[in-house]
């Protein structure tokens, strides 16, 4: 490399002042006899000063801080609200209220909401979602979001969860619910469907993290059959059907309700969407 | 029991305050960075809004302790390159000889750096050198910005932009000089209209 090629190289660091003192001394010695290499240092040196001196630098305009800030607070807000469904979403009101005509004890949990805790050991995923089924018929889990159609979630769960949210829309479906959440720093989603017949309750998470099973665990037997038939119908609960299967490779997805396990796999056995 | 985060209080209320002690005083240099990169100010403040609420959704994401406001500044910019990048501008051919002679010719006549300057680029409004720097491609605009007007430093830039220091160098190096001729372009052309 010639003497000129050198001082090139130098000449972004000479500028901002970063050359170690023996570099500095070859640079300066060079531009001191050769002024096309003084001139293209002069040159980037007056452009940066210049650009400097002439961008002004702006304040965040009053108007536009507050509504950020004002923005944050709503989101502060819906995230502390245990949303009431009943001021929410009008059909999900009829909805409730039919179902107390059937008798599930769903009003007086949904008044006093109890405070919820975190746990720390490896759940199962099967034993979790029948768990959580549960406590959404009591109302002790309460959808944030509520829509007509799974179309109506797609802007609640976008980009909050690291795994493509499963919303498969189901005929006759009345109203349909969704909650995120998050157990030992995994995302989960949550999905309520109401049927005429009842409450279909749909448990998402990231498979390669149950896969792992250090947060949240499956059965060997159901990971097995998931990982090759892309199912997993188990016989043991007979409280409720419960029903797993794949999306994607990458979401697992397990459903939970008081129909059918056959009719309770054809409702999610046809073409899946994703958020 | 095994639901929980959403609902609690508590919680939100720790993250809430959290989130305006860390990363709400750093609003001013991101409003600043969104002008640059959007170019009006509509744009700018719909980007500033966008980059906060992101960050507050995904605030658990943040590691405490590691720099905020360079992962507040990741945010913007990866908010501003999906959603309002341009297409990519082919910087218009200046001849550097004519720089050159002219520099020469001025450097000549100068008395200091001060008047050197005024003479090479004294003609340009300021509108012009904002939209200099609007128009240079993303990657060397971001750098100069950083570098040369928020004035940090290569280690910080790289930090900042998740690069090695040597790209900083690189970028900066490209920049300055695509910088440099499109003012140059523009300071002759007004001076040519001015002197007309
Ligand atoms: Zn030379």
């Amino acid at each position: 490399m010639n003497e000129c090629q050198k001082t090139q190289q130098y000449i972004t660091d000479a500028v901002d002042n970063r050359l170690s003192e023996v570099d500095r001394n070859f640079f300066e010695e060079h531009i001191e006899k050769c002024p096309s290499c003084r001139n293209d240092f002069e040159l980037d040196a007056l452009t940066k000063d210049f650009v400097k001196t002439k961008i002004t630098r702006h304040t965040t305009p009053d108007s536009v801080a507050m509504r950020i800030k004002q923005e944050i607070e709503k989101q502060v807000a819906s995230e502390q609200r245990t949303t009431s469904i009943f001021t929410r979403y009008p059909l999900a009101r009829a909805a409730m209220i039919a179902m107390v005509v059937f008798g599930a004890a769903f009003i007086i949990y949904l008044l006093n909401s109890p405070d919820l805790q975190n746990t720390v050991q490896a759940a199962n995923m099967m034993d979790q979602s029948i768990e959580n089924y549960d406590l959404f018929l009591a109302g002790t889990i309460q959808p944030q979001q509520f829509g007509q159609s799974v179309d109506e979630l797609r802007e609640y769960f976008r980009e909050r969860v690291d795994f493509p949210v499963v919303l498969k829309p189901v005929k006759e479906c009345e109203w349909v619910g969704g909650v995120l959440s998050d157990y030992n720093g995994l995302s989960l989603a949550h999905l309520v469907y109401k049927m005429p017949t009842g409450i279909v309750y749909v448990y998402q998470a990231n498979w390669k993290e149950v896969r792992k099973g250090n947060k949240i665990s499956l059965s060997n037997g159901a990971i097995t059959s998931l990982s090759q038939t892309g199912w997993y119908v188990n016989g043991s609960h007979d409280k409720y059907s419960v029903v797993m299967w794949l999306y994607n490779n990458e979401t697992v997805c397990t459903a939970v309700s008081s129909m059918e396990k056959s009719e309770l796999k054809e409702m999610f056995s046809t073409e899946t969407q994703k958020y | 029991m095994l639901f929980a985060s959403p609902t609690n209080n508590r919680d939100t209320e720790q993250k809430h305050e959290d989130f305006q002690r860390e990363a709400i005083p750093h609003m001013d240099i991101l409003y600043n960075y969104a002008l640059r990169l959007t170019g009006n100010t509509e744009d700018a403040n719909d980007l500033l809004q966008e980059t906060f609420l992101k960050a507050y959704r995904f605030w658990d994401k943040f590691e405490q302790g590691t720099n905020c406001r360079a992962w507040l500044f990741r945010i913007m910019r990866n908010s501003y390159i999906n959603r309002y990048r341009k297409a990519v501008k082919t910087p218009e051919h200046v001849d550097y000889n004519e720089i050159k002679e002219f520099y020469n010719t001025i450097r000549e006549q100068s008395t200091d750096a001060n008047d050197l300057s005024e003479r090479l680029y004294g003609q340009l409004l300021d509108d012009q050198v904002t939209t200099a720097i609007t128009d240079l491609p993303e990657e060397f605009r971001t750098v100069v910005i950083l570098c040369d007007i928020e004035g940090f430093t290569y280690e910080e830039a790289a930090e900042f932009v998740d690069c090695p220091i040597g790209t900083i160098r690189s970028r900066l190096h490209r920049g300055r000089k695509l910088l440099r001729d499109k003012l140059f372009k523009y300071a002759h052309e007004r001076g040519y209209e001015v002197n007309d």
